[in-house]
């Protein structure tokens, strides 16, 4: 053999040698789509320090039910747990990894160091890695015991999804108690699930549209008792509350700017309900619409510079947008029989609107980047849907029987769940921004 | 021209003379402006159901001044030929009394988003309203307030109970 | 008497008042009465006397007048429509004339128009001859420009021929002379042949029997590889739940760490992950769930690192 011939068996050999280690790490495979299902985690029940009777529904029972609700959750029920432990070093990891939980939290529950409110003491761990995700604490006032569990439940929801939670935020409705001229109608705030409702304002005339402010502490909302259609702005803590408009006509769908500066509102005054955007400030009005149809439920784009409304221009009620400088609206949605009541999500991408199919109302979202709908509810009287703050669920009013009430619905349609309220017909909710 | 015919003139244009005098009149029955009813000794018994000025007829089931709310097919708001006559009667009413004034209250059936039904509610109203000053009631006699889906008559969802939801009420606040 | 001296002055007032009416419709009436006027109509006594006269003197001279009257009516007649017949007759004669002017003025255009057409007409037989003959000229041209390269041809084509019969000669030549050659060295070889045969055919028998373990441990391996990816596959795809967030497209590498046992002690996301932050846990939980790989068996076949690519895409 020659030596040419000989080099190339040393190269060819030393070039075997660096790609062989390479060659055998690259083992690749493909896990193809799993099976669809919620996380599973475990809320185990709180321990309660506090001298007075523990509550009869516990801290880890409404963080379970804010979590379920969401549709990202699947918590396991606390009689299938093995134990209950408190504090970290009580935890047999070993016996939670059989039961295929992936996620568990403990905590306890004290009088705050003030000796009036309550301080929430807990712990998220990765059941599999041990590794703990979190360790905080939560101290609320008097009273404020639910609160402050749905402050834990924001805090576990955005650490394992990334998106920050709603649990301890608002909303808003309308009860009619009664039937005919002796309906009595009421303004109630609660919290998201439903739960502590009170009373802002009571009439014996229509209540309707309630809106919050984007700092959560007014509500606007139209109210009949001048016999006719009128405008008013409330402050929910004190109940101090200015007329807002109250002229000839439809007076009606108020909804703040997310600067909370101005106020979009539908008047009739000029012969048909056009929209018109108010300086809080110094009162002005400018009219944005001008057309024949009925335009109105205006509500603003995130960004404050677009407004989105229904209108019937095209024959039946469908969404369309227009600048809030003015100009001319375009529509927006581009099927479906009449789409009304539009709610924007907080990342403005996704509308949801109560939408109509014969006499079947249903709610559906509308997807602004792939231009299609996806239905979110069976109706078949849904209307009014409001996005949570997080835009990760939708409340919204339907019928059970004769009675109307309250709906929250996970925003991709999995999770469906009705509130428990008070008596009486509930309708027009509306969800507040997140509370800091 | 003969003799006789002469006299006979004569004697005609002098009893013509005569006749041509006032007499005196008989008592007239008393004019009431205000539309208050009151007893008059000339006009007596039932009212007549087709004299919509008449303001008796209100309670009158025979008179079509008696019926106070017009129906609507569904998402419109033009009036049915049938209902024309109930407008006709009110706009004659509020025509001869100036004083009446009425508020068109618009209504509609549960289906829709409540603030779109506040608009179409007023939209029937407003086609209620320029019927009606087009046959003779003045503008600041009307007053339209729409109500929406707000006050129903019945809570049923069905064709009969939305049917029935679908209105306006003619309510008189002065007569 | 009293009675009737206050009544006297009534009496008198009525008595005169029906004496005025009743002379007030006295008056009527006669007013009525068809009165005739004061003065009549009186007749005058006087006598008018005529005397004959003899009209036929003046009847005479009347028709002469009359005659004369009538001649001199004619002749003015006959002089004024003599004057009117002149006058038509001129304005005749000038319309005549003025017909004549336009059919002239009509008729030069038309000369004019004829003119032009048929210079226009010569213009464009004088163009097209020209066209023509550009083409015959171009065609021309062409031909004998095609000529010219059809003779090129058949001297490039004469040429090559003429090479490749060259070509063909040699190597003729060549073949022959390496012919001679190979008879030479296949005589040389036979006699080699002979001797390797008996070696090469020990050697050949050898190397059948490596060859077939060898082949028959590949196989074996390969199928051991196989079985082994499929197993982890079925393992971890059991134990993926994918969070109701997963969008459609979802490809997320997973690298992982394993000891032989099968027990993972690293598994981290690297590399290209579209996921959420839920769906990211998810992936990684899947791997973790999971006690160990699968090993027995195996142990041939183990792979120390393995890159897990999740995929979703909708369902």
């Amino acid at each position: 053999m020659t030596v040419t011939e000989n080099m190339k068996k040393i190269i060819f050999l030393l070039l075997a040698l660096l790609v062989h280690p390479m060659a055998q790490a690259q083992l690749q495979i493909e896990i193809i789509s799993g099976n669809a299902s919620a996380l599973p985690i475990a809320i185990v029940p709180f321990s309660w320090e506090e001298p007075a009777p523990a509550p009869i529904t516990g801290v880890a029972e409404i963080i379970s039910n804010d979590l379920y609700r969401s549709g990202l959750f699947d918590p396991m029920e606390s009689k299938d747990m093995p134990d209950r432990p408190s504090d970290e070093e009580s935890i047999r990891f070993g016996t939670w990894r059989l039961l295929k939980v992936d996620y568990m939290v403990i905590g306890k529950v004290h009088t705050a160091p003030d000796g009036q409110g309550h301080e929430l003491v807990y712990q998220l761990f990765d059941v599999h890695t041990q590794e703990k995700l979190l360790s905080q604490i939560t101290t609320v006032g008097p009273g404020d015991l639910r609160f402050g569990a749905h402050r834990v439940a924001d805090a576990i929801y955005k650490a394992l999804t990334g998106v920050p939670g709603a649990f301890s935020t608002r909303i808003a409705y309308v009860t009619a108690i009664g039937s005919g001229k002796a309906t009595k109608f009421e303004l109630v705030v609660a919290d998201a699930d439903g739960f502590s409702p009170q009373s802002v304002v009571g009439s014996p005339e229509p209540l309707l549209s309630p809106a919050w402010s984007p700092d959560g502490k007014k509500l606007a909302y139209v109210s009949f008792e001048k016999g006719n259609s009128a405008i008013y702005m409330q402050d929910v803590s004190t109940g101090a509350r200015e007329l807002v408009s109250s002229g000839r006509g439809i007076n009606g769908a108020p909804a703040f700017s997310p600067d909370g500066k101005s106020m979009a509102l539908t008047l009739s005054r000029s012969g048909n309900p056009e929209i018109y955007i108010k300086n809080l400030a110094t009162g002005a009005e400018t009219q944005l619409t001008n057309h024949w149809a009925i335009d109105t439920e205006a509500v603003w784009a995130p960004d404050g510079k677009h407004i989105y409304f229904t209108s019937d221009r095209g024959g039946k009620p469908q969404i369309y947008r227009v600048p809030v400088t003015g100009g001319n609206p375009e529509r927006v949605t581009l099927t479906g029989d009449s789409n009304a009541r539009a709610s924007i999500a907080p990342d403005g991408k996704r509308i949801a609107v109560a939408q109509g199919r014969g006499n079947e109302y249903r709610i559906a979202v509308w997807d602004t980047e792939s231009q299609r709908f996806t239905i979110l509810t069976p109706g078949t009287l849904d209307e009014s849907p409001s996005f949570a703050p997080n835009g990760s669920m939708v409340l919204y009013a339907t019928r059970e029987g004769m009675r109307g009430v309250l709906s929250a619905v996970s925003a991709d349609g999995n999770v469906r769940q009705r509130l428990i309220l008070s008596d009486g017909d509930v309708r027009e909710p509306a969800w507040s921004p997140v509370i800091r | 021209m003969n003799t006789a015919l002469r006299l006979i003139m004569a004697a005609c244009i002098t009893m013509a003379i005569v006749a041509c005098q006032p007499k005196p009149k008989p008592p007239e029955p008393a004019v009431t402006e205000q539309g208050t009813t009151t007893e008059s000794a000339a006009v007596k018994g039932a009212p007549d159901p087709r004299d919509y000025t008449d303001a008796r007829n209100f309670d009158n089931p025979e008179s079509l001044l008696s019926k106070r709310v017009i129906y609507f097919d569904f998402d419109k708001s033009t009036v049915r030929a049938e209902y024309r006559g109930i407008v006709s009667a009110h706009a004659a009413y509020l025509a001869a009394h100036g004083a009446g004034r009425v508020t068109l209250e618009g209504h509609t059936d549960e289906r829709g988003t409540r603030e779109y039904n506040l608009g179409l509610g007023e939209r029937r109203g407003n086609a209620v309203m320029g019927l009606m000053s087009a046959q003779g009631a003045r503008g600041d006699q009307l007053v339209v307030v729409s109500y929406g889906e707000e006050r129903p008559v019945c809570r049923v969802s069905d064709e009969s109970c939305w049917a029935e939801n679908r209105r306006v009420e003619i309510v008189y606040t002065a007569r | 008497m009293n009675a009737r001296a206050e009544h006297a002055p009534m009496l008198r007032a009525f008595a005169w008042a029906i004496a005025v009416h009743l002379l007030v419709v006295l008056l009527m009436i006669l007013g009525t009465l068809n009165w005739k006027p004061f003065r009549q109509p009186q007749a005058t006594g006087m006598t008018i006397e005529a005397v004959m006269v003899d009209t036929s003197d003046i009847r005479e001279r009347r028709e002469q007048a009359q005659k004369a009257a009538d001649a001199a009516q004619q002749k003015k007649q006959a002089q004024e429509r003599r004057k009117q017949e002149l006058a038509e007759q001129k304005q005749r004669e000038k319309e005549v004339e003025e017909q004549k002017k336009i059919e002239e003025k009509q008729q030069r255009e038309l000369d004019i128009q004829r003119e032009k057409a048929q210079q226009e007409q010569k213009r464009i037989e004088a163009e097209a001859e020209a066209e023509a003959k550009r083409k015959k000229d171009k065609l021309k041209a062409l031909r004998v420009k095609r000529e010219q390269e059809q003779q090129e041809q058949k001297e490039a084509q004469q040429r090559e021929l003429e090479k490749a019969t060259e070509k063909a000669a040699e190597a003729e030549k060549q073949t022959k002379i390496e012919a001679e050659k190979l008879k030479q060295i296949e005589a040389r070889k036979k006699a080699e042949a002979a001797e390797q045969k008996a070696k090469a055919e020990d050697l050949a028998k050898q190397k059948e029997k490596e060859a077939a373990a060898k082949a028959f441990k590949a196989g074996e391996a390969a199928t051991q590889e196989s079985d082994y990816i499929g197993a982890i596959q079925q393992v971890v795809t059991e134990n993926w739940l994918r969070p109701p967030t997963a969008q459609p497209g979802l490809r997320c590498t997973l690298k992982i760490v394993q000891i032989p046992g099968g027990e993972v002690i690293s598994a981290a996301i690297s590399g290209t992950c579209n996921a959420d932050e839920a769906t990211r846990r998810s992936v990684v939980a899947a791997v973790e769930r999971i006690d160990a790989l699968p090993y027995r068996g195996f142990e041939k076949v183990f792979k120390r690192e393995i890159d897990f690519i999740f995929i979703y895409d909708g369902d």
